[in-house]
């Protein structure tokens, strides 16, 4: 096969294997959005897709079932999250980063071995517990356990992002006048920034999308993963459609926007 | 500016001693040079008069000041780094701005004092950028208009230069050179070039092996190493160091060299020694000073235009020699080389020079 032919074959493979990738998350995705706002009736009508559009399962879900309080009540425990675990893991994560001290192997070991436990096994002792110190069905309480749940990530992603911070730079900080946290916040923070916000982002999905915790945690104030589970879920197949919707839509929007500000931070283009 | 003294400096990094034993001392607004290859300790040595590394024994004084455990920032030094470590988050004119706003110098003289800076180097239509848009040799001047406007006591440069291209390197020492002379700062540079250091250099330090090898102005660093690594490590082509054998007679020596003799009017210590001599110093005419002479062979002779590199053959001992002039004869002819008697450097095979 003369070369030609074989980056001609080449080509047809990568964008097949491209079109695959895409059907394979598109086409769901797509179906999931289209059928959220299809009439009750139309779902049901032997059409390739519904012909009747409504906002009535949404709207429902939202204004009477009391999605939209699962909303605010997700996007505060996502945002505690993602505080909670920066305050905690960022200090540990420059110290993985760029200090060599005793033990340092097996910590970050140790790390990863916390995420060997399933969530079950730490979830039932965490309700005991909850209950004992009065944080349960709280949603700072949520938000602790999802701290916990985070933190070996937000240290490992953000010890590799302060080390793709040059030491250079931060010497020329402490050479030119700054202390040791002026390097920091002035020279190495917003260097690592596009990273560290990636990994918040990363964090902040994490929270987002958590069942399991989140459900046997609260009662009354559910997270929206958790409402969802506890009441969409028993409801007709459309209103199961509105519900995905609801809890995709958010996170789409946010990952589109927080990429478009990523890419054109310091005008350097980041991966 | 001020004089800068390290007295006995040891740094181990793990279980290698990078530094055993500095003692140096930088004369007030002097340029001092650490040369050496890779790996002998020499910018170790310049992170150690920056305070970003702290020496295991020893200590650092800037005048009568020890400085040993302070910090860089309450050295009043500033720095070039090999990376230039421009901050690529900052336009050019905050790089340079970044150290005065940092000591709090009030706006309008920050202004001054960094187009002053700029105009030295020329790079005042670059002030608007952003790092990533200047090429390496701009990034380079921004690194050292930052250095200098702060108006430091030492300047400290490590290798400035080595990640510019050939021709830009050229250019840029002697500017280096002439912005030192115009700013007045004590200046220690490290390089591993011994041209860029010939230039730059009011003293050259040699370094190897984490120890300071030779100190002193480059002409006599050059003309009188103290030992064979400075001999060696100085001049392209190198020094010529062979073997020989050394018989001391009433007065004076007797060398044997090749399957010649050469007699010097100095009594030397018997022995195999290392005579060396320098490749421009072989002469194919007799000079009027005291001189010796040998017989050799050209072996064969390489043109660089403006010089040619004759290499001899003296029985089974080999010479390097370079001339401006026409070869004395084709390859394959025998010649008289002469060697003026300054010009013979004699060593122990320990390496300490004797004569």
């Amino acid at each position: 096969m003369d070369p030609e032919t074989r980056a001609r074959l080449w080509g047809i493979a990568r964008a097949f294997t491209v079109v695959l990738i895409m059907v394979w998350i598109g086409v769901p995705l797509a179906i999931s959005i289209l059928y959220a706002f299809a009439d009750p009736q139309a779902l049901y009508a032997r059409t390739p897709i519904p012909l009747k559009y409504s906002l009535y399962q949404v709207k429902f879900l939202l204004f009477e079932a009391g999605a939209l309080d699962a909303v605010k009540n997700s996007v505060v425990v996502a945002l505690m999250t993602v505080a909670l675990s920066f305050i905690l893991g960022l200090p540990a994560g420059y110290a993985f980063a760029r200090y060599i001290f005793p033990g340092r192997d097996a910590l970050k070991l140790a790390l990863i071995g916390v995420r060997m436990f399933p969530v079950m096994i730490i979830g039932v002792p965490l309700v005991a517990l909850y209950a004992r110190i009065g944080l349960s069905d709280s949603l700072v309480g949520v938000a602790l356990a999802h701290t916990a749940m985070a933190l070996p990530f937000v240290v490992l992603i953000t010890s590799s992002v302060f080390t793709g911070v040059p030491r250079d730079l931060e010497e020329a900080g402490m050479v030119f006048g700054l202390g040791p946290l002026g390097v920091f916040t002035r020279i190495t923070l917003p260097l690592a920034l596009p990273g560290l916000a990636a990994s918040g982002m990363f964090t902040f999905l994490l929270s987002w999308n958590e069942v399991f915790i989140a459900a046997v945690l609260t009662l009354t104030n559910r997270t929206l993963p958790a409402f969802i589970l506890t009441s969409a879920l028993a409801s007709p197949d459309y209103f199961k459609f509105a519900a995905n919707l609801i809890i995709v839509a958010p996170a789409l929007l946010f990952v589109f926007l927080a990429r478009r500000y990523l890419v054109t931070m310091w005008g350097i283009t980041v991966r | 500016m001020v004089e800068v003294r390290l007295q006995g400096v040891v740094k181990r990094f793990g279980r290698t001693t990078a530094l055993k034993g500095i003692n140096l001392e930088v004369r007030d607004g002097e340029v001092m040079v650490l040369l050496g290859p890779s790996g002998c300790g020499k910018t170790t040595t310049l992170r150690i008069i920056a305070g970003l590394e702290k020496p295991d024994e020893g200590r650092v004084y800037f005048g009568d000041r020890d400085v040993t455990f302070l910090p860089p920032r309450e050295r009043n030094i500033s720095m070039v780094f090999q990376s230039y470590a421009v901050w690529p988050h900052m336009k050019v004119y905050e790089n340079i701005a970044f150290p005065l706003k940092i000591k709090k110098v009030p706006e309008q003289e920050v202004r001054r004092r960094v187009k002053w800076a700029a105009e030295l180097l020329q790079i005042e239509d670059l002030l608007d950028r952003y790092p990533h848009q200047l090429s390496g040799g701009q990034r380079q001047r921004v690194a050292v208009a930052r250095a200098i406007v702060v108006e430091p006591e030492v300047l400290l440069m490590d290798e400035p230069l080595s990640n510019l291209d050939a021709l830009l390197r050229v250019r840029m020492r002697s500017e280096i050179k002439k912005l030192q002379r115009r700013v007045g700062v004590t200046m220690i540079y490290v390089t591993h070039d011994q041209t860029e250091a010939m230039v730059i250099a009011d003293r050259i330090a040699v370094m190897s092996e984490g120890r300071i090898m030779q100190v002193g102005p480059p002409e006599e660093v050059y003309e009188d190493p103290a030992n064979t690594f400075v001999a060696g490590f100085l001049g392209s082509p190198s020094m010529n160091l062979v073997e020989a054998e050394a018989r001391p007679s009433g007065g004076s020596t007797a060398i044997l060299l090749g399957h010649g003799e050469i007699r010097i009017p100095k009594q030397l210590e018997g022995g195999r020694v290392i005579v060396g001599v320098r490749p421009e110093r072989i002469l194919f005419k007799p000079p009027s000073e005291d001189h010796v002479a040998l017989e050799a062979e050209i072996d064969f002779i390489e043109n660089l235009g403006s010089d040619k590199i004759i290499h001899l053959r003296l029985g089974d001992t080999l010479l390097v020699a370079k001339t401006v002039e026409e070869p004395p004869g084709p390859q394959g002819s025998r010649v008289r080389v002469y060697v003026r008697l300054r010009d013979l450097k004699v060593f122990r095979p320990s390496g300490e020079r004797i004569l």
